[in-house]
């Protein structure tokens, strides 16, 4: 066998064994789930700030938001595919909704693709950091609004 | 010695190589030449000298069962096995072709080193622990659609958090809001 003959069959055998890591990540995305977590936090402002015990995994960041009174209201944990989609009712005839689109691993870490729907006015796509949280300050609720706090963390699914 | 002389086989003449014909215009020339005589003597001489001391070495060694000890040998050397002619096989193939294995196996290295992190979605480097205080909540807005007019993007904490504050959210006309098909 001459011997370009050989560095080509070397240099087939080589994409050929990327090739079939690529595919063994892409089949891999289709078996992701996530972790959603959704929060329903009242946020108002009062002469006494207080912040709800189930909500002091987030202090530092509420008390950056103007206001001084934090009460949690309600919460939902789910698991979607991607492409699936969570939806919690809130106080108000107002509903939130969270698509999982996917996995993003263009910035070099795992960030995970979703879109934020709350009607009739908002609709916004993001990407997140995977097990980050992102705050939506929103609707109003008696003397003040409606805080949501958003998380998401990727579960691989059991095949 | 004359220029004929150089035309005369001596070495030849003395080893019986010649043929009659030539044999005997040797002689010939040998009759009226002293210097070829001479020369004739000297091979003579050297040669005698010569079969004198191999035969003194040959004295000296015993050829008995010569014969059987080179046949013993010869059988000795049986064919390799095929592991044997695996080994030697491959050796002589890395050998020939040292410049394409060593070659491929670098480029190999090369992109392995490369291309899996990448296609694995390692981070490049040490990435931050979830458990400790410091969380990562790097959010990046794709897209945004609102249809009201207050809207405020930032970040606070230590942890990189984001925060989306609809100012104006409840004044927003759900009737106009329709119309954008959100």
């Amino acid at each position: 066998m001459s011997r370009p003959v050989l560095v080509i069959l070397a240099a087939l055998t080589l994409v050929w064994s990327f090739a079939g890591l690529a595919v063994a990540g892409e089949s891999d995305k289709g078996q992701a789930q996530v972790d959603l977590s959704i929060r329903v936090i009242y946020a108002a402002k009062s002469q006494s700030p207080s912040v709800d015990p189930a909500l002091a995994d987030i202090r530092d960041e509420l008390k950056d938001l103007p206001a001084s009174k934090f009460r949690l209201l309600d919460r939902l944990q789910a698991q979607v595919d991607i492409k699936g989609t969570a939806e919690l009712q809130l106080p108000g005839d107002h509903a939130i909704a969270v698509r999982f689109l996917g996995i993003d691993k263009s910035k070099g870490k795992q960030m995970l693709s979703l879109q934020l729907s709350m009607k009739p006015a908002l609709k916004i796509s993001l990407r997140l950091a995977d097990g980050g949280r992102t705050l939506l300050g929103g609707p109003k609720h008696l003397d003040g609004k409606l805080v949501l706090d958003i998380s998401a963390q990727l579960k691989e699914a059991k095949k | 010695m004359k220029e004929q002389c150089q035309q005369v086989r001596l070495e030849s003449y003395l080893d019986d190589e010649l043929g009659q014909e030539q044999k005997r215009q040797v002689e010939e020339h040998l009759i009226d030449c002293a210097a070829c005589r001479d020369q004739v003597q000297l091979l003579r001489l050297q040669a005698d000298v010569l079969r004198d001391e191999i035969a003194q070495v040959a004295d000296g060694i015993d050829f008995a069962g010569f014969e059987d000890r080179v046949l013993a040998g010869v059988r000795a050397a049986r064919p390799p096995s095929w592991a044997e002619s695996s080994v030697f096989w491959l050796r002589g193939f890395l050998r020939q072709y040292r410049a394409v294995w060593v070659t491929s196996l670098v480029t190999a290295a090369v992109l392995l080193a490369v291309l899996v992190p990448w296609l694995a979605g390692a981070p490049a480097g040490p990435g931050p622990d979830l458990r400790t205080a410091q969380v990562d909540n790097e959010a990046i807005i794709d897209a945004m659609e609102y249809t009201g007019d207050r809207s405020m993007v930032f970040t606070v904490s230590k942890n990189n958090t984001t925060v989306i504050w609809l100012y104006d959210f409840d004044q927003v006309d759900p009737a106009a809001a329709e119309g954008d098909a959100i």
